[in-house]
């Protein structure tokens, strides 16, 4: 951590060395999130390239260099979304989920999926929630507010994806049998 | 929870080899991007504090060396008598009563080094500074550079500026005070096998005008002024203006766009209405103002160059207070640098984030738009317009406890536009 903390006041000073070395440690991670998100490698590539961009052009004004990793989280969220809206200019913002609709207990879900089904099954933005929630480990609280949306669509999004993952499951599994 | 199983599916997404690459690039472009940062850099932990700090002042100097001759926007208007001079490849535009004798690399010298290459851009010998610059890719980074004239004596320079991202590294070396060079030289970069070349540093040639530089387009009070010059089968374009007293251009949009959002970019086309592609070696510094384009051995061929938009940063700060509640209806307009912002509301996220949503009035001048600018000591987010590339909202912690926050404003990013448009016939780039 300290490391870290070094090469973040590093790069604040202009070390753009420094920054490389700091954000070389994230890109693994962003890029696969970023994958799974635009579901191809060369738009994920745009948007760990973009991130970097955004990322460092605004690192001197990083308060709190401990956050740094949510911070370049939600950068990333942003570019992802961002290049997703430019790719596919007719997407709504975002889906006008029913808050209504209460999330059931999300641990009772499938263990058994694909990447490959997750890409086709699920929508940008369930694919996101489920990356924030899952790959990222942050709460579903943590997760709507790095997308920009209500708890409750955040929990909706995610109880959907989820339902839609475990159907999946049950037919790959079925289909194992036969 | 299958945090696990959704990692280890996470994990079998095979890496891209570029993916390092792409985001070094990334990084080089915001160092690019943003005048003074990431231009002091890395390995500074592996020198002595002295040479540290000497470094740093070479840098800093190298910079105000370079800025003198923007330095005073009034006596360059006055100076209908003076003489112009341009450093190919170094961006430099010297402006003197009594020119004094300079001595300029006129072409880039590309070099093979280990698997990739290094191109030296640039080279300017003067009365009173030496500056060479230099770029890299898939290529070890150069520290120092020998350089030896015809007599034999050789002079050290130290690189005073650089920059890296990925596989491609840009630096330049400064040298204060009069050196012994001109004509063939000798340039050794003592890397682990050391790789020399030969440069002819010719004498610079001194014009009345930018004008008389090259070809000039205005739009928006601004002129441009487009050198075109013949390397090989490309031509090369250094663009360049005359210093502002209000801003200072920070990107001619070569290579993305200005605005982000933007479809306009800049762009090339031959007589046919062609697209050309353009290549750039990356500068040293922002703005980015030399680019390539192919040339064609047809009878008539023309050459059309359009800038869109070139972004600039003014000077200037503006303070506001805004509550740390969310209000909807804060509408509260401050000026920064002659353009209007309104902060239209605000948005408390959680108990210590704070968003306010910006109207910077994309429409309030006919010919420029504020764009961007940033909140001084505040980290955080921004969303931009994909239609207009404006910040919409920017988002930053604040302590919990506050009821009211001062945001310092500064950095304002203007998009003038254009188009500034060049046309060259195919006898007018000239070797």
């Amino acid at each position: 951590m300290r490391d870290i903390l070094d090469l973040i006041k590093r790069a604040q000073q202009g070390d753009s060395e420094a920054y490389a070395t700091l954000f070389g440690q994230y890109e693994a991670e962003l890029y696969r999130a970023a994958y799974v998100y635009m579901g191809n490698a060369e738009d994920a590539l745009d948007v760990v390239q973009e991130t970097a961009y955004r990322s460092y052009k605004s690192i001197r004004s990083l308060k709190e260099p401990r956050y740094f990793k949510t911070w370049l989280v939600r950068i990333a969220i942003r570019c992802a979304t961002d290049a997703y809206r430019k790719r596919r200019r007719e997407a709504a913002w975002m889906p006008s989920y029913a808050e209504t609709l209460v999330a059931r207990d999300e641990t009772d879900i499938p263990l058994a999926i694909s990447l490959q089904s997750l890409l086709e099954l699920l929508d940008e933005t369930e694919r996101q929630v489920v990356v924030l929630r899952y790959y990222y480990d942050l709460t579903i609280r943590e997760a709507a507010e790095a997308m920009e949306v209500p708890l409750g669509t955040a929990k909706t999004l995610l109880y959907r994806a989820l339902a839609k993952l475990q159907r999946r499951a049950g037919e790959e599994g079925q289909d194992a049998y036969r | 929870m299958p945090t696990d199983n959704m990692k280890a599916l996470m994990e079998s997404i095979p890496l891209p080899d570029e993916l390092r690459e792409r985001a070094g690039a990334g990084i080089a472009a915001a160092a690019a991007a943003r005048p003074g940062f990431g231009l002091l850099r890395g390995r500074r932990s592996q020198r002595p504090a002295r040479r540290r700090a000497l470094a740093i002042a070479a840098a800093l100097l190298a910079l105000l060396v370079l800025s003198a001759g923007i330095a005073n926007h009034d006596r360059v208007w006055a100076a209908l008598r003076k003489t112009f001079q341009f450093a190919p490849g170094t961006g430099v535009v010297t402006e003197e009563e009594s020119p004094s004798e300079r001595y300029v690399l006129k072409k880039p010298i590309v070099l093979k080094v280990y698997k990739g290459e290094v191109t030296i851009t640039g080279m300017v010998v003067g009365e009173d500074m030496t500056y060479i610059t230099m770029a890299g890719k898939q290529a070890p980074r150069v520290e120092q550079l020998d350089v030896v004239n015809g007599q034999g004596k050789q002079y050290t320079i130290e690189r005073s500026m650089g920059s890296w991202g990925g596989d491609e590294w840009t630096a330049s070396f400064w040298h204060k005070g009069k050196l012994d060079l001109s004509g063939e030289v000798k340039l050794v970069l003592p890397l682990p096998e050391p790789v020399e070349t030969s440069a002819v540093l010719e004498r610079a040639d001194g014009a009345a005008s930018y004008a008389e530089l090259g070809k000039t387009a205005t739009a928006g009070g601004l002129s441009v002024t487009a050198i075109a010059d013949r390397v090989g089968d490309r031509a090369r374009i250094s663009l360049v203006a005359p210093p502002q007293e209000s801003y200072w251009i920070n990107s001619y949009g070569i290579g993305w766009p200005i605005r982000y959002g933007s479809e306009d970019q800049l762009s090339v086309q031959d007589e046919a209405g062609r697209p050309l592609e353009v290549t750039w070696v990356r500068g040293t510094g922002a703005p980015q103002s030399e680019l390539y384009f192919p040339l064609s051995e047809r009878q008539g061929a023309k050459y059309v160059m359009t800038i869109p938009e070139i972004s600039v940063l003014y000077r200037g700060e503006a303070t506001v207070k805004v509550p740390t509640t969310s209000q909807d209806a804060l509408n509260k307009t401050f000026d920064i640098a002659g353009f209007p912002v309104t902060i239209t509301k605000t948005e408390r996220i959680g108990t210590d984030a704070l968003r306010i949503y910006t109207d910077l009035h994309w429409d309030a001048k006919p010919d420029r738009s504020l764009y961007n600018l940033d909140i001084e000591g505040k980290g955080g987010m921004a969303k931009l317009s994909e239609s207009t590339g404006a910040v919409e909202y920017m988002e930053f912690e604040i302590k919990p406890d506050s009821k009211e926050v001062k945001l310092t404003f500064v950095r304002p990013y203007v998009a003038i536009r254009g188009p500034w448009t060049f046309e060259w016939s195919a006898d007018e780039i000239k070797p």
